[in-house]
Order: structure tokens, then C-alpha cells, then sequence
């Protein structure tokens, strides 16, 4: 038995590692093993309709055709979800895009000014609508839906890291608030995960998500 | 019943299956592996022939990441299936990548 690997009591599937406990636990940078536990765990979370929101968390390997992603079908609404993704920019950096069916916008959340950067941008928003199209055709038959006019959106004034490790941190929380409503902050939004503008206690912020995943 | 017929292995649950392991970028290494045997041995001699640290990449059947002790057996795996590999990302800002 390898005393070395940690499950989480809602998903017996999803390994986490001590290496990887360490990088949450000591102020390192996250890594995508983490991003996708916390999606894994924000799909249960938000199994249901939130304020009337359906809404989706894709992790950074979705595979078409995979259970995992089979299971979120029923969260499409007709397009009218919203669908979520944890984003990584040359593996420096996590930030947030999400698709939203019902404004016909396309989102980013990003936690440092100055990267990924307005290329990068144009990137996502096109690879999102690539995204959007092919799970449309799969999920949905109208016409109208899978060929979608959309707006790109890089939300500005949101809390953003003050450091230079906190950006898995920043993209998990961002997540989070999408679950709850459409802005980060928003008043749906748990107290205990609100974020303040300038934020100083992460630390305390990472041991939130750590509690979150509910290791054995 | 005859000698000969009660000889007639039963089937052979160990048999070994092909596996085909593809990256992202669509690369394709063939494995052929006993379903008894732990998908870290695999793991190990992907890693080994396209030159990465096992520790860096992730194996992914069915879209759920493949662990040390998985065997083909334990995920149910059947000839000719397919196990996706992801490159490892990082990520914590752009100051500190050296």
C-alpha cells in the first residue's frame, strides 16, 4: 500500500499525492492535478441548479467521449449553462474562462494583470467557441445554439493575487464564485469563500481548499 | 468426462491485451501488457521512451487519472483500449518561472 496517496471522500477516483499536499500546504505553486480535484469537487458541489444556474466545471484533460464529461450533459440546459475552465498559460500560470450560454458571453478571470495577455485572450476566446460548437453538437440539435454569436469579457475588478504563487489559488476561488453567481463576489457567494480586494492571510485561504477536499 | 477434455484450460483471465497510449498531441506507443500487471510498469517504460520524468505526465483511462496500483484488470480494460496522457501543468505567476 503506498501511504504516499490520498483519496477524497466524494470521489474515490481522484488521487492526490503528499507532493502534491505539500504544494497546496506550503505557499507553491498548484498543479493541475489540484485544479482538477477541485473541479471533480465543484461538479458535486454544484450538481444542481444554483439560483436557477446550471453550470459545469471542465477539468484541464476533458476528453470527449469520457464519462466524466458524459455526466455533465444534463447540465446543458439547452445552452443555457454556463461551462467553466481552469485555463494554464505556457505553465506559469492558471486563470479562469468560462462560457456562458444564456449572456452569449465569453468570460476571463485572470488574478495578474499583464499575462497571459491580450494574445493569449483572443486564443481562449476562439478555442472556447471551438469548444462550445463541439459540445453543442453533441449535447443539443438546435441550430441557433450551436452557432452562437458571442462577446468576449475579461472581467476587470475582481481581487486579484499580491503575490507570486497564488494564482491556482485565485483560479480555484474564482471557480468557486462562478458556481454561486455570475461575478466574482457575488451576493450568493458564501461568506467564507468571499474574497477582499487586497488580499494578505492566502495561507489561511489555502487551508480553506485544503479542508475542502476532505482527504483520507 | 475425458483425460483430454478435462485439460481445456478454463479462459485465460491473464491473457495479456494491447494497449494503445496516446498524447496529447496525438502520438500513439503501443503496449501489449498482462492484466494482472500494474499500469505503473507501463507508466515507467512510456515515460522511459518519449524521454520524460514519470512524474510530469498522467495517465488517464476512461478520463479518470490511472493510479500506481491500477491494473487492467481492476479498471476493466479490454484489447485495443486507449489510455490518454497529459503533460503535468503548473502554474503560480509569471515573476517567479526561471
Amino acid at each position: 500500500m503506498n501511504t504516499d496517496i490520498w483519496k477524497t471522500k466524494w470521489n474515490d477516483d481522484h488521487i492526490i499525492t503528499q507532493e502534491d499536499l505539500g504544494r497546496i500546504s506550503s505557499l507553491k505553486w498548484l498543479n493541475s492535478n489540484l485544479i482538477n480535484a477541485y473541479v471533480l469537487n465543484l461538479n458535486v458541489k454544484f450538481s444542481e441548479p444554483v439560483n436557477n444556474r446550471y453550470v459545469a466545471f471542465l477539468d484541464t484533460n476533458f476528453v470527449l467521449q469520457s464519462k466524466p464529461l458524459k455526466a455533465l450533459e444534463n447540465r446543458f440546459n439547452n445552452g443555457n449553462s454556463t461551462l467553466i475552465f481552469p485555463l494554464n498559460g505556457g505553465s506559469t500560470h492558471w486563470f479562469v474562462g468560462a462560457i456562458c450560454g444564456a449572456s452569449s458571453t465569453i468570460k476571463i478571470l485572470n488574478s495578474w494583470d499583464g499575462f497571459p495577455g491580450p494574445v493569449t485572450y483572443d486564443k481562449v476566446y476562439q478555442n472556447l467557441q471551438k469548444v462550445w460548437k463541439v459540445l453543442s453538437e453533441a449535447w443539443c440539435q438546435e441550430s441557433d445554439v450551436q452557432e452562437k454569436k458571442w462577446k468576449l469579457v475579461v472581467h476587470d475588478g475582481i481581487p486579484k493575487q499580491g503575490n507570486s504563487f497564488d494564482c491556482g489559488v485565485f483560479a480555484i476561488m474564482y471557480m468557486i464564485h462562478f458556481g454561486y453567481g455570475r461575478q466574482v463576489n457575488h451576493n450568493h457567494v458564501p461568506l467564507l469563500y468571499r474574497l477582499p480586494l487586497y488580499l494578505e492571510n492566502m495561507a489561511g485561504m489555502r487551508l480553506l481548499l485544503l479542508e475542502e477536499l476532505d482527504l483520507y | 468426462m475425458s483425460e483430454e477434455e478435462q485439460q481445456i484450460p478454463p479462459e485465460d483471465a491473464n491473457a495479456p491485451i494491447n494497449v494503445k497510449v496516446v498524447s496529447a498531441t496525438g502520438d500513439e506507443v503501443f503496449f501489449k501488457i498482462k492484466r494482472s500487471t500494474k499500469l505503473s510498469k507501463l507508466q515507467g517504460a512510456y515515460a522511459n521512451k518519449v524521454g520524460k520524468d514519470v512524474n510530469s505526465i498522467r495517465f488517464l483511462y476512461d478520463g479518470a487519472r490511472i493510479s500506481d496500483t491500477d491494473t487492467p484488470a481492476s479498471l476493466d480494460m479490454e484489447d485495443n483500449d486507449t489510455i490518454d496522457v497529459m503533460v503535468e501543468q503548473v502554474g503560480g505567476c509569471v515573476p517567479c518561472s526561471s
